[in-house]
């Protein structure tokens, strides 16, 4: 809701001013209908939270376990910065086996064939055969 | 007609089609079978190996993802008691009964041949009603056009997953998010905030990978258990004698029917035609009671229902370019990403194209009963396959497939954050199809809007003069004044449910 009134308010700065030479509409005409309805059933929904418990369909059974989820969350942002860094081939295996380790997987023989086999065939398949960009890793760029 | 068809068996022959194909199918087992994947991330995950595909080979490839990981997720059901995607929820209500009494391969059989059954009628219907329907489509001009999506949003939002409130604010901020960057009739750049990378919008890979992929591996990271495999019953592939098939052919018959006409409503989606077909197979069944307690027929009803919408989805998707779902939206999205634009220009000047989808969704249904017979002993093994190791896999599928787009680290960091806020959106109930779905039609939206407003001279009031507006704007305005009349009705009750639940 407040992301969206947000939005509204900077729809009014200077840079969305309405220029006849650039069309008959204005640029944020349709984002402000999208902003303001976005602001009014946010509102409706806050209000509705406030008069009555959750119950619409929220996925979360059972417990959540806040631990595994904090460490996977920063396993993740880690290893978007290892692939980026260190590229596929030596960033890919340290991803999997960091992820697995995070989610709970002890076996250090598998993990490490896993990650290792997964991440050559990535690059040789992908970067390799079907010509896709792959992380190359940015770090080899400076050295 | 005949050379455009000829033309099209030649495009989906070739080597580079054939190979993606099988390389399709079996993905799209795997991550059907999978609990956790499905088929919109299977498909978010093959889509970067795409990039460098003739488009006949990334279509043969999407495609089989789509309907074999459907078909996949009968699989899980069956043999563990949890569907490997929504659309096979149903299925687990026979199916694992039957394995239970040792009949395991003869539900994967008839579950496969269903899937079969299935998925080649609603290719009959996408063959016949597509090109008809995109005929209809020249009639649409901008103002057509806006209604009609807006029509198809409304109605996806009103029958999304949980509140269709939240449907509503999911489709808006799918639609938000694909107004960022510059705009297409002034080429001004909107929403950017001086970030470089926004100035062409977020690219959608990254957005959907992150949404898919990397939500669920934080949603399996909060409610895993233990890394610990579920306890499996084995498989393995037998079909029935040809006379139980005989006098089955009715349920084949009704639930195809059910699943095709299903799929091509907007926002419905498998598991509706999942559940409706198998009540009906129910109510009209003279073993009515054998129902969940391992009746074929309830495997029948689900399986072929629910592979049907796969070629009904594709008509309006393929027509006129509105996803009925989220997978037909990542689809959608694929296609437009290698230069092919749904509706009455692709029927007429890409002929040959066309028919290669379609050659190859017939491929891609008779591929299954490949799939399905041959591997039918190994999914077992496939589902001891813990959890904390396929995930690490995905992660970093994710992000291979997030670089990919551009070779932007930009979009690493949008993927995380996409992942993070699909997870929140996800824990509190928010559905995230119509995000993409908004996603992938909100700019189509505002143009239409804004050319309509221009042949009207700015008059809203122009917008129902042409009769096919009227009516589709009629139709929304419908839907959403019952949604808003449901909304109150349910606060109401709820507020005088309040005192009653405080005094318990």
């Amino acid at each position: 809701m407040l992301t969206s009134a947000l939005l509204f308010l900077h729809t009014f700065s200077d840079r969305y001013e309405f220029n006849p030479l650039l069309g008959d509409v204005s640029t944020v005409f349709f984002p402000r209908i999208v902003l303001v309805a976005l602001f009014v059933l946010a509102a409706v929904l806050t209000v509705r939270g406030t008069v009555r418990s959750p119950d619409d369909g929220e996925e979360a059974s059972g417990t959540l376990d806040v631990a595994r989820l904090s460490a996977v969350f920063g396993a993740i942002c880690l290893s978007a910065v290892i692939l980026w860094l260190a590229g596929l081939v030596l960033g890919g295996p340290l991803v999997v086996a960091l992820t697995a380790w995070t989610l709970g997987y002890r076996n250090p023989y598998v993990l490490a064939a896993v990650a290792v086999i997964l991440s050559l065939l990535l690059w040789a398949v992908l970067g390799e055969v079907a010509g896709v960009s792959v992380p190359r890793g940015a770090i080899w760029n400076w050295l | 007609m005949a050379g455009s068809f000829l033309d099209g068996l030649a495009l989906a022959l070739s080597w580079q089609a054939l190979l993606a194909l099988v390389a399709g199918s079996l993905i799209g087992v795997v991550v059907g079978v999978l609990p956790g994947l499905g088929s919109a991330l299977g498909l978010v995950m093959v889509l970067p190996v795409t990039f460098g595909m003739p488009p006949e080979a990334a279509m043969a490839m999407l495609v089989s993802v789509y309907a074999s990981s459907i078909y996949g997720g009968s699989v899980s059901a069956i043999l563990i008691n949890v569907p490997g995607t929504p659309q096979s929820a149903a299925t687990t209500l026979d199916g694992y009964p039957m394995a239970q009494r040792g009949d395991a391969a003869l539900a994967l059989g008839y579950a496969t041949v269903a899937s079969v059954v299935g998925g080649m009628f609603s290719l009959v219907l996408l063959v016949v009603t597509a090109p008809q329907l995109a005929r209809l489509s020249l009639r649409f001009g901008p103002i057509e056009i806006f209604a009609l999506l807006l029509f198809a949003m409304t109605t996806i939002a009103w029958v999304s997953k949980g509140s269709m409130l939240k449907g509503v604010i999911a489709s808006l901020i799918g639609i938000f998010l694909g107004l960022v960057g510059s705009d297409e009739m002034t080429g001004m750049v909107r929403f950017d905030f001086g970030i470089l990378q926004l100035s062409g919008g977020f690219a959608m890979v990254p957005l959907l990978i992150g949404m898919f992929a990397l939500a669920e591996v934080l949603m399996q990271a909060a409610t895993m258990q233990s890394a610990r495999a579920p306890s499996v019953i084995a498989g393995g592939f037998r079909l029935a004698p040809w006379p139980e098939w005989r006098r089955r052919w009715q349920t084949f018959l009704r639930s195809s029917v059910i699943g095709s006409f299903i799929g091509i409503l907007p926002g419905a989606g498998a598991t509706a035609a999942a559940y409706i077909a198998y009540a009906d197979a129910r109510r009209r069944s003279p073993r009515k009671d054998d129902f969940g307690r391992g009746e074929p027929d309830g495997v029948i009803a689900s399986e072929t229902a629910n592979n049907a919408v796969s070629g009904g989805a594709m008509v309006p998707m393929l027509a006129l370019g509105i996803p009925g779902d989220g997978v037909t939206a990542i689809m959608l999205g694929a296609l437009t990403i290698h230069g092919i634009i749904p509706g009455i220009y692709l029927f007429r000047d890409q002929g040959d194209l066309v028919n290669s989808i379609f050659v190859l969704f017939c491929f891609a249904n008779l591929l299954i009963l490949v799939v399905g017979a041959a591997g039918a002993s190994l999914y077992s093994k496939l589902l001891r396959a813990p959890m904390s190791l396929l995930m690490p896999t995905v992660v970093l599928l994710s992000f291979v497939g997030a670089w990919a787009t551009r070779a932007s680290p930009f979009d690493l960091l949008v993927a995380t954050l996409a992942g993070v806020a699909g997870y929140a959106l996800r824990l509190c109930g928010f559905p995230l199809s119509p995000i993409v779905i908004g996603f992938i039609l909100g700019r189509p939206l505002e143009f239409s809007l804004r050319q309509g407003l221009v042949l009207v001279d700015q008059n809203i009031l122009g917008f129902v003069q042409s009769p096919i507006a009227a009516v589709l704007l009629a139709l929304t305005a419908a839907l959403t004044l019952q949604s808003v009349i449901s909304v109150l009705r349910e606060a109401r009750r709820s507020g005088s449910d309040r005192p009653e639940r405080h005094v318990d």
